[in-house]
């Protein structure tokens, strides 16, 4: 059996508040929002620090080196400004959650850089005919990389695709309109909520069909159908779940959702699906977030639109998907303490848990987004275009894509198939047929029953 | 009798939660919110809350703060 050292070992005596300094949830929601009320508060004065500091080399549409050249020699100082500034938030906040700076910032450097040549090679006059899309070569590169080559162990620390993509999010929030959210919400939810439910129960009892434990079948029953890995951990407890049980689900989130990244968008442009279609389309059949944002973000760049797919699979994902992680805890919780055999380690269910499991993050999505839209609620359509967009707006934009491609990235290098546990014939079998009816079910719902109401997005 | 979180049998820290799963932070992390307060059980192999009690409880005596996780 492979074991940790004790000294590994958490403490349950840590102080009730610790988690708003020990999750990254809270830190993205902190970080996310300080660098939106700092964008809002110089936008406000007519200061455009934050515009040039959000300088990114993916939209100068270079036709030459010369072109290349050039752009960073104009821009080298905000690089270098602008990496600080990465490297203080992340690498500070990581070590105060325990991953040494030390380890952290050597990794970062590298990630930087690459991020920094996955924008310039997109920035290509030429590169949206040939699909050569930041998040994509990021993803296959970072594939390539980490199964070609041995990486160090020191690396793994700068590896943080969760919170990178937390980070994006609360991000993310600041150019989605709260008018938005309140409106399209309702039709999300229903939808999202439909597929979930189908897409768990079948994975469910196809593999209770063959025979598989239950706790198995739950776990990668809440992988395929709300949020991967992270919805496997979240009820893991609830239903004791084995560690063997984590390794499956790991298995299959990765490999599946992985193909999906890649196959989506191309599938989605063959079948000449608007952005907000396929956004919606993708959001109902990505199981986790940073896989979803890489497909959703390809295939919007490739249809030309990607605010639409953005904002389409946010919808979908993120408050039709993400936000009820805590109930289906406790819905577990409750299955498995009244009608499954009782376990040694065993506790309680209780609604606490529905606020326990709930993804943070998500509260800083719609601060920023309550912030910049109250902020710009009175403004002149003139005023939006003049102003707002290109000095508040496409910053705030801009930084959400590096974000977003320090998570792509690290998609991609941190996933070394040879350490992945073999996921067994059966889950296999229960978890892929849950995926074609996910994926099926997706595609109807998101082009034919909602199709007008995504296209217009 | 104390649960699982004084147990020298669990892994609650994020750091150590990921070195005993390898693959988990490829599109998750141990240190998110959803996580709650999960635990790894390394007697049973299983995941647990803190608080759940167990006959093989064995106290943990050195101080997990002080260990750097990563």
């Amino acid at each position: 059996m492979a074991t940790v050292e004790a000294s590994d070992a958490g403490s349950a005596r840590r102080p009730a508040f610790s988690e708003f300094y020990l999750k990254e949830d809270w830190w993205a929601v902190w970080l996310g929002l300080a660098i939106v009320l700092l964008t809002v508060a110089l936008y406000s004065t007519g200061n455009t620090f934050i515009k040039a500091l959000a300088v990114n080399p993916g939209g100068i549409k270079w036709k030459s080196l010369d072109d290349i050249t050039k752009h960073f020699a104009a821009n080298y100082t905000m690089y270098a400004v602008q990496f600080v500034a990465w490297a203080a938030i992340f690498g500070l906040s990581s070590q105060v959650m325990g991953i040494k700076l030390a380890k952290f910032i050597p990794g970062f450097i590298i990630i930087y850089l690459l991020s920094l040549v996955m924008f310039t090679i997109s920035g290509w006059v030429d590169a949206q005919k040939y699909n050569l899309e930041a998040p994509l070569l990021a993803l296959v590169f970072g594939l390539v990389v980490a199964n070609l080559f041995p990486l160090p162990e020191w690396f793994s620390a700068a590896l943080r695709v969760e919170y990178y993509v937390k980070l994006g999010i609360v991000l993310l929030g600041a150019t989605f309109p709260l008018t938005l959210i309140a409106s399209a919400g309702p039709i999300a939810l229903g939808q999202a909520t439909f597929i979930s439910i189908l897409t768990c129960l079948t994975i469910y009892f196809l593999g209770r069909a063959f025979g598989l434990d239950k706790q198995l079948c739950a776990v990668i029953g809440v992988g395929g159908a709300v949020c991967g890995v992270s919805a496997s951990m979240a009820i893991a407890a609830s239903v004791g779940a084995k560690k063997e049980h984590l390794y499956t689900s790991v298995t299959l989130v990765v490999v599946w959702a992985l193909v999906m990244i890649l196959v989506l968008p191309f599938v989605s442009q063959a079948l000449g699906l608007s952005a907000g279609v396929a956004g919606a389309w993708i959001g109902t059949s990505e199981f986790a977030d940073a896989a979803g944002f890489a497909a959703a973000s390809a295939y919007g760049k490739m249809a030309g639109n990607e605010d639409a797919a953005i904002k389409a699979f946010t919808l979908m994902k993120v408050i039709g998907r993400d936000l009820w992680i805590g109930i289906w805890s406790l819905v577990f919780a409750f299955i498995a303490t009244m009608s499954w055999e009782r376990t040694e380690l065993g506790t309680k269910p209780g609604a606490g848990e529905i606020w326990r499991r709930f993804p943070k993050f998500v509260i800083g999505f719609f601060i920023a987004s309550a912030i910049v839209t109250l902020i710009t609620s009175g403004m002149s359509p003139d005023d939006m275009k003049k102003s707002a967009q290109p000095d508040l707006l496409k910053p705030m934009g801009s930084l959400r894509a590096w974000a977003f491609l320090f998570c792509f990235l690290s998609i991609g290098l941190s996933t070394r198939f040879r350490e992945l546990k073999s996921a067994g014939l059966k889950p296999f079998i229960a978890f892929t047929l849950g995926v074609a009816v996910n994926v099926a079910a997706g595609y109807y719902l998101s082009v034919h029953f909602f199709g007008d109401y995504w296209s217009k997005l | 009798m104390p649960g699982c979180g004084q147990c020298i049998h669990c892994v609650e820290s994020p750091g150590g939660l990921e070195r005993a799963l390898p693959g988990l932070g490829i599109l998750s992390s141990a240190y998110g919110s959803v996580r709650g307060d999960t635990a790894l059980c390394q007697l049973h192999d299983q995941f647990v809350r803190p608080g759940a009690p167990c006959a093989g409880f064995a106290e943990r005596k050195e101080n997990p703060e002080n260990s750097a996780e990563r």
